[in-house]
């Protein structure tokens, strides 16, 4: 297997611009690429799979430079949005699609389509046409085609943007197992912060036409390099910091938010300084009724009002505010939230561990 | 439940009285009579001008006379004449259509996925002869191969070497087909460009992905899934071209050997043999909405008028 190296990408498309995209992917690595509608994501898979000329900057596949290649001889598997199967053919003429026009012997086709129908299990819809077919079944199918001719990068644009989200969890998985099991490059095109979560060895997060921030979704989760960042993961809680941060005692930082408000945050292992804003992740807080916590309010909590409640399936978002004038959020499992019976109006403690404090 | 967000209360639309619902039913319908009343009754009067031709055609056009469509079937001068002209407009306007297509599958394939230069001034361009009045395309035509230098030199060049060493274009049945190509053509590329913008060039994206060159991604999946909308294409372009008449007048002329169907009609219409033009009015009229409803069972779209 391959490394995918962009360097430099830049693209320009009337409005819309793509600037000085550098990248590198490693062999048999799962790559997400996240970020809003119109970030330029499709633009950046359609120049790695040689269907957009770059302005600048060059696309190398292992040593080769393939930026002037034509798609059909670059060895890269495109899947797009709407899986465009041929509709004038069926399963088993799309997925032998790749290998007819090579002119692979009738009999390796036959051999190569049976196997990767056994990998998916589409064995059943092999003579059906690709309009009949559900969301879930047309994916399967498209990603069997692209695989056929044995790609050395898979490019997937939005691949789980059509189908319903049971089947959404589902695919996550098998996409990753199918990925291990064929050790094939993929970069898979999402805005879907958890379904990257789920699939993705590393993520890299396009903003406005830029790459913003590369990294494994533990570091993207909790270390966000930029508000964008951390607003489109959903931190929620991203605070402007009122005064420089003081250290205090154990290498703890303390962090003003407004007059009356504060946190203690961990010196973070890379020792910048000129932070302006703490970013607490809602999960992170610890959210009680002030009666209830430990008699006096702890260094470092919070305490506020809380102004509305969100149903979130088996948790709870809560929106409070400080008597400062401070919106923080925090989320609770709904059984807690029942047991200490809490409603729009109470008091609350929040309480966040010094080390779940980010510094931006 | 405690604890549990009390959820807001939807502001409800006040509901309207049921005599005010009523009241606009009334004007609703009123509304749509007026309007669809007028559409009726001008597919009405398209019938009736239709119906017109079939019913003179089926009785005497004089008392003691034979009914005028026996007249025409009857008389082997007037039906041979028919004939002639059925034929050679059936194969001109063939030859015409598949060059037209043969021009307008490339072209219409570039304007519909390339982003080329001047590409709103050739748009426009394109569409010109088709809101050209026809019979000032034909002068135009007859201007440019018997005024124009470069006109001249494809006159002479044709006339020494493709015809009969006495007629070129202009005045031959070969100017027939240049006629009906000039103007068939542009309808023809605005019906095959509306059939390939159907076709979603993701999946050509997809052919070369998989190891199709340009070509091949176009030949084998690009024109299949066009296949339809190309065929009502073809069949709408051929008969425009059947139907063509003042720009054929002009630049083939109204002789016997380059008298089309229309030019029959017109002829006979101005020696005043009713009987001719009638005939061949009503079978055009049954070709082309034999055309039109293939074409609309085909799928077409674009330009058909």
């Amino acid at each position: 297997m391959v490394s995918l190296r962009v360097e430099g990408l830049c693209v320009r498309l009337g409005e819309f611009d793509l600037r000085d995209i550098t990248l590198a992917i490693a062999a048999s690595e799962y790559f997400c690429i996240l970020g809003p509608t119109g970030a330029g994501k499709s633009v950046l898979i359609e120049c790695i799979a040689g269907l957009q000329r770059p302005d600048r900057g060059r696309v190398f596949l292992g040593d080769a430079d393939i930026t002037d290649v034509p798609p059909e001889r670059r060895g890269v598997g495109y899947v797009p949005q709407d899986y465009a199967l041929f509709p004038n053919m069926t399963v088993r003429q799309n997925i032998a699609f790749g290998l007819r026009v090579r002119r692979t012997p009738p009999e390796v086709i036959a051999k190569r389509v049976a196997s990767l129908v056994g990998l998916f299990h589409i064995e059943h819809l092999l003579e059906r046409q690709p309009l009949h077919l559900s969301g879930g079944e047309k994916q399967r199918v498209a990603l069997s085609r692209a695989l056929a001719v044995e790609p050395k990068v898979l490019l997937l644009d939005e691949p789980l943007a059509a189908v319903d989200e049971q089947t959404r969890d589902r695919l996550c998985a098998e996409l990753h197992d199918i990925q291990r099991a064929t050790g094939v490059t993929v970069i898979h095109i999402s805005h879907n912060f958890d379904e990257t979560l789920a699939v993705a060895d590393r993520i890299g997060i396009m903003h406005a036409g830029q790459m913003v921030q590369v990294g494994t979704p533990d570091e993207i989760f909790s270390a966000p390099q930029s508000r964008f960042v951390a607003e489109f993961t959903r931190a929620e809680n991203v605070i402007p910091l009122a005064a420089p941060p003081q250290p205090v005692a154990g290498a703890r930082l303390r962090l003003s938010l407004s007059t009356q408000d504060s946190l203690l945050a961990a010196v973070p292992a890379r020792g910048a300084s000129g932070w302006s804003h703490a970013i607490v992740r809602p999960e992170a807080f610890r959210l009680y009724p002030q009666a209830d916590g430990p008699a006096e309010t702890p260094d470092g909590a919070l305490t506020a009002t809380v102004t509305r409640i969100t149903e979130r399936g088996h948790l709870l978002h809560f929106q409070t505010q400080t008597d400062s004038g401070l919106t923080l959020t925090a989320l609770k499992l709904r059984s807690e939230a029942r047991a200490a019976g809490l409603k729009v109006g109470d008091r609350v403690c929040l309480l966040v561990s010094p080390d779940d404090v980010h510094l931006l | 439940m405690t604890g549990m967000p009390a959820t807001d209360t939807a502001v409800q639309p006040p509901s309207p009285s049921r005599r005010s619902s009523l009241h606009e039913k009334r004007g609703d319908l009123l509304f749509a009579a007026l309007l669809s009343s007028l559409l009726f009754a001008y597919a009405g009067f398209i019938l009736a001008v239709i119906l017109a031709d079939v019913s003179w055609l089926s009785r005497p056009a004089e008392v003691g006379k034979p009914r005028a469509i026996t007249a025409v079937l009857a008389t082997p001068d007037l039906f041979d004449q028919v004939k002639a002209a059925f034929l050679l407009s059936f194969a001109t306007s063939f030859i015409t259509s598949i060059l037209a297509m043969g021009v307008a599958i490339p072209s219409a394939y570039a304007l519909s996925r390339y982003r080329l230069p001047f590409k709103a001034a050739i748009d426009t361009i394109i569409d010109l002869p088709i809101v050209i009045p026809p019979l000032l395309a034909g002068i135009s035509l007859l201007i440019f191969f018997n005024q124009s230098s470069l006109g001249l030199a494809v006159e002479e060049w044709w006339r020494r070497n493709l015809g009969d060493g006495d007629l070129g274009i202009v005045y031959s049945r070969v100017g027939i087909i240049v006629a009906q190509f000039f103007i068939a053509s542009a309808f023809c590329i605005r019906a095959v460009k509306a059939a390939i913008d159907q076709v979603n060039p993701r999946f050509e994206a997809v052919a070369r992905s998989l190891g199709c060159g340009p070509v091949r991604a176009f030949w084998k999946v690009t024109l299949p899934l066009a296949r339809t909308g190309l065929v009502a294409g073809w069949i709408m372009t051929w008969t425009r071209a059947m139907g063509e008449f003042a720009p054929i007048m002009v630049l083939a002329g109204a002789r016997f050997d380059t008298a089309v169907l229309p030019v029959t009609a017109f002829l006979n219409l101005s020696g005043g043999d009713l009987e001719v033009s009638v005939a061949i009015t009503v079978l055009m009229i049954l070709l082309a909405t034999g055309t039109l409803l293939l074409f609309k069972r085909l799928g077409g779209k674009g330009y058909i008028w």
